[in-house]
């Protein structure tokens, strides 16, 4: 049995401040309804009112929390799995067969749950508050102005009441049917969920694969620099996740696997393990060579000074995320990266840390120099050449009527042309479908009028049929202050697209 | 442990909270609440002692002497009296659907003595003047005015019945009053003072209003927090203010306009309360509703009297029986009446108008009981209103219900004629109610066929005395809820009174078909976990 993060704190605090609400509503609210007499019918009525502004300012933070986090998601409803799920309620339940979904922190609910709560949320609890609104300014307002009879305004309040309590017994019954019958609440509570080993282990992976999607998108996805704080938020509950139960080596093994540069550094300093991505992005051929060495190696002065903060911090107990440094690789060039790591244990004591990087250079540099050329006007015409030389980005040069004028190798290489001359001069519709190329005019249109786009997003179609995607930035190319056409590069980001639709299907 | 500490800081804490600030937190708090300790009770007295004035130290043969000599300093006082309804027992006034009519006593039928007309010889007792013994009564004399009855401080005073000793009835002072001493002992009005008539209408003490009684005289905060005599021992005038003898406030059993009212926010303004909630209940719910929980708090008062089965006689005698509990009571002259002691007001829609059933008035329906000022007002007036001044409040009401004589051909109400001596008709020397209508309704100059019947009637009486202390004043249950006192008026929808039963059912039966699904499950869970486990 393990445990896994599955609500953040806010969610805990919203749903028992929620739950008691909700109860003490009900209690004070049939109270005014005449059905018993406990707390003094006066008493009742200006409880029942206060309870009625706390319920409604909780409902107007969530709402807003749900906006912000992107929470709300979680509630759009999908009709995949909800026969299995109904059937598992049916029959499986009495068979003990394992249930048809997985809980995570990014997939909470399963089918009937987002159908209920949605209810809940867009039709019942808007229903019961608006008509006690309704129902408290009623003889000041309504009664005066409109003359509408109390008696359906109360009706609808009191039958939505008769509803939310049947919610929530159902709701407190089906809290049992976890891995024990305690775990659901334990877990609303705590935030942490039992659960069998082989569901906590895909939940996690579940868990950090988002992470990771989250991380990237916010890396390579519109080029801003601010972005970064959600990488560290997504990270840090992936990591929190990791932190207490898994000492899983499956997950390790998954980390090594990835494209993700993997490292682990003991507690004096030196490597202990790193991936090939790792040796990857650093350059470096042989394993053999890394190992062992310090972790000082390489760096320029002041990152060095950076970097030994970051892992002193790291080895004192912190889990630290999102850092963003740069090397010295083993070929002289310089490479940036954002780093994350956690102290690793040992019997019970801090052994070294253990992280990963992802890679930023190509990013990073497009920035620096977009914001360069941003800053010296329009005609900076060497930092094109720059781009047409660089080897992770694709550069190409389209005049004013949309044909191809210039290309560099990367461009090719990305949309799989073997020779410059099968492109050049051809329209810039050939390479998309059509809804593709609507998208893409307007686009295109904005920037032949003096725009520049930087980091959109689009879609391609390559010579080979194959379908990839990357970031596009386009600015205008002029010629005696007319402009003539205009010049770009892309960014692939075809990996990162295709393991957000491995995901989406995996969740649907 | 730490995760015990997270549940704390991030469950408990805010929740306890959230929770104390909901219970604790008054928002009900009224800016504008007007408190009791506020209100300034002006005491007039008069610097000035009667006994010595030489024109008061006479030996007064006859009672419009003394009016006389009343009148010789105190002038154009007479003249300003006289237009009072004090005096001339009759009143115009408009009632909705009828007109500008002649109201007032002399010309309203109740269903207690019925009426005054040919029996004013009696009823004169409660008249504040000399010699009111028929209608041919002069109401142009200013020394008829019996300035003594209201002014007299010794408390002695007394009018006398017809027939007991030389120059009695018809409103003339008993020969046992020591008028000398009265004379000179005069002063304002007390609560004795108004109380001589307004205590005993009907026929005795707190028979008609059931709010107003001798008790009054010297009572505690209990029966009246304004009259207590240890406390604020308020006088009638206090809040009926007088000015040139028009004494303000009105009853809607003899007047019917919204106008001249004594009302307890003229004091206690529209916001006495510190609760929002309570001052929101001022604009439909008269102040007397809740503060005046019940009435007749010492003695009894007549809720019921027939007069159907009036005129049995023991030996050719009228007599008079009550029972144990003094509460029911036979009397040949009255017939049967019902008293009530502690009574809990009914409740009616008032919007400050009256109806009146006018003495010349066709009754509409026999078989239906005849309201005779039936109060207007009904929610519907409180629903977007034209006027929001003019609205209707729930207001407690004492309904006097009776059966009494009337002329089923015609279809009048019949104006017998009780006072008199034998011979004369009247119903309470002869017992002949066919005499007594036929002399009744000739002195009124309206039709008699000579067929009689007796026909229930209604009569309400707004409450507006005996105000109780605030702690005994109504609890929110007492209206809000189920079985509570506030069954009628039922045309509005009441928190916490009124419901959908089938809603309330339709959702009882819900939640229990949930829990009983929920158990269900749960029970065949556990079965068959226990047979996997097996």
């Amino acid at each position: 049995m393990k445990k896994v993060r599955i609500y953040k704190k806010y969610e805990r605090f919203w749903h028992w401040t929620q739950a008691v609400l909700i109860l003490s509503l009900a209690v004070t609210g049939f109270e005014v309804h005449g059905s018993y007499d406990i707390l003094g019918y006066q008493d009742a009525v200006l409880i029942h009112r206060n309870l009625a502004w706390a319920f409604m300012i909780l409902i107007i933070f969530t709402l807003f929390w749900n906006m912000v986090t992107g929470e709300w998601r979680q509630y759009i409803p999908s009709t995949k799995m909800i026969k299995a799920q109904i059937e598992y309620y049916i029959t499986g339940i009495f068979r003990n067969a394992p249930h048809p979904t997985r809980k995570t922190v990014y997939n909470k609910f399963n089918p009937l749950q987002r159908l209920t709560y949605l209810g809940l949320r867009v039709l019942i609890i808007p229903v019961v508050v608006f008509s006690g609104l309704i129902y408290m300014y009623y003889s000041l307002i309504i009664e005066r102005q409109i003359g509408t009879p109390l008696e359906p305004i109360a009706y609808v309040h009191t039958i939505g009441a008769f509803l939310l309590i049947g919610f929530v017994i159902m709701h407190i019954y089906l809290t049992t049917t976890g891995h024990k019958p305690l775990s659901a609440i334990k877990a609303m509570l705590s935030g942490w969920e039992e659960m069998s080993d082989e569901d906590a282990e895909i939940a996690l992976e579940e868990n950090l694969k988002v992470a990771m999607i989250e991380s990237r998108k916010s890396i390579s996805g519109k080029g801003s620099i601010e972005k970064e704080h959600m990488f560290e938020k997504a990270f840090e509950e992936a990591t929190d996740s990791l932190g207490i139960e898994t000492e899983s080596t499956r997950l390790r093994e998954k980390l090594l696997e990835s494209n993700v540069g993997y490292f682990r550094i003991n507690k004096d300093g030196f490597y202990e393990e790193v991936n090939d991505a790792w040796l990857k992005l650093y350059k470096c051929a042989i394993k053999e060579d890394v190992i062992g060495s310090h972790y000082s190696l390489n760096r320029t002065p002041e990152d060095k000074k950076k970097i030994e903060t970051f892992v002193n911090r790291v080895l004192s107990g912190e889990t630290l995320s999102g850092e963003r440094v740069s090397r010295v690789c083993t070929d002289g060039s310089i490479g940036y990266y954002t780093v994350s790591a956690k102290p690793y244990f040992k019997d019970g004591k801090i052994a070294g840390l253990e992280g990963f990087i992802i890679d930023i250079t190509e990013q990073v540099k497009a920035e620096m120099e977009l914001e360069r050329k941003l800053e010296m006007e329009h005609k900076y015409h060497d930092f094109y050449k720059k781009i047409s030389e660089s080897e992770g980005v694709g550069y190409f040069r389209i005049d004013k009527d949309g044909f191809y004028q210039d290309v560099n190798d990367t461009w090719l290489k990305l949309y799989k042309y073997n020779e410059k001359d099968k492109i050049i001069g051809k329209h810039y519709s050939l390479s998309r479908t059509k809804e593709d190329f609507v998208e893409l005019k307007k686009s295109v249109e904005k920037v032949l009028q003096g725009e520049t786009i930087p980091f959109g997003e689009t879609r391609r179609h390559c010579k080979d049929g194959t379908v990839g995607y990357h970031t596009i930035t386009m600015t205008p190319v002029y010629e005696d202050d007319k402009i003539v056409g205009f010049e770009g590069f892309i960014v692939d980001i075809t990996a990162k697209k295709e393991a957000e639709n491995e995901l989406r299907k995996k969740q649907k | 442990m730490k995760e015990f500490i997270k549940f704390i800081f991030v469950v408990l804490v805010p929740i306890s909270i959230i929770m104390i600030i909901t219970v604790e937190y008054n928002g009900d708090l009224d800016r504008d609440y007007y408190a009791t300790s506020k209100i300034k009770i002006q005491k007039k007295v008069i610097p000035v002692d009667h006994s010595k004035f030489e024109v008061l130290q006479k030996d007064f043969k006859k009672p419009q002497e003394i009016t006389e000599a009343c009148l010789s300093c105190h002038n154009g006082r007479g003249k300003e009296f006289m237009k009072t309804e004090h005096w001339q027992w009759h009143n115009m006034d408009s009632v909705a659907g009828k007109g500008y009519e002649d109201l007032g006593k002399r010309n309203i039928l109740n269903n207690f003595c019925i009426g005054v007309n040919a029996n004013e010889k009696l009823c004169s007792l409660c008249h504040a003047g000399y010699g009111y013994g028929d209608k041919n009564f002069d109401f142009h004399n200013q020394n008829n005015i019996d300035c003594l009855v209201c002014h007299d401080k010794t408390g002695t005073y007394k009018k006398s019945k017809p027939g007991t000793g030389p120059n009695t009835g018809s409103g003339n002072p008993s020969p046992k009053v020591d008028l000398q001493k009265v004379v000179q002992s005069i002063g304002l009005p007390q609560r004795n003072n108004c109380g001589t008539c307004h205590y005993k209408g009907g026929g005795g003490n707190n028979v008609k209003h059931g709010d107003l009684e001798m008790a009054l005289n010297k009572c505690t905060r209990d029966v009246d927090v304004h009259m207590a005599y240890d406390k604020k021992n308020m006088q009638c005038t206090d809040c009926h203010e007088t000015h040139n003898h028009k004494i303000s406030g009105q009853l809607y059993t003899v007047s019917s306009s919204n106008k001249n009212k004594v009302t307890c926010e003229k004091c206690h303004t529209a916001t006495p309360h510190k609760s929002k909630l309570l001052n929101n209940h001022y604009e439909q719910i008269a102040c007397q509703t809740c503060h005046i929980p019940v009435y007749a708090k010492v003695n009894p008062t007549k809720i019921y009297w027939d007069w159907s089965t009036a005129g049995k006689l023991k030996d050719g005698k009228p007599y008079t029986e009550w029972s144990k509990d003094k509460l029911h009571e036979y009397d040949s002259k009255h017939g049967t009446a019902v008293f009530g002691k502690n009574l809990k007001p009914d409740y009616v829609w008032f919007n400050g108008t009256a109806d009146h059933h006018l003495i010349d008035e066709k009754i509409a329906d026999t078989s239906q009981p005849l309201v005779l000022n039936k109060l207007f007002g009904s929610y519907k007036d409180n629903v977007k209103p034209s006027d929001s001044s003019h609205r209707s409040k729930i207001w407690p009401v004492k309904i006097m219900k009776g059966k009494q004589i009337y002329d089923p051909v015609n279809k009048l109400l019949i104006q017998p004629k009780l006072v008199g001596s034998k011979g004369s008709g009247a119903y309470w020397a002869d017992f002949d109610w066919n005499a007594s209508a036929k002399k009744g309704m000739e002195y009124i100059g309206l039709p008699y066929s000579g067929k009689y019947a007796f026909i229930k009637t209604e009569g309400f009486w707004p409450i507006n005395h005996m105000v109780s202390p605030s702690d005994k004043s109504l609890s929110c249950t007492e209206c809000h809820s189920k079985d509570g006192r506030l069954q009628k008026p039922n045309d509005f929808y009441l928190p916490g009174r009124n419901y959908s039963s089938i809603i309330d059912t339709g959702g009882i039966i819900f939640m229990l078909l949930v829990l009983l699904g929920v158990i269900i499950h749960g029970f065949m869970r556990i079965v068959s976990s226990k047979k996997t486990q097996h």
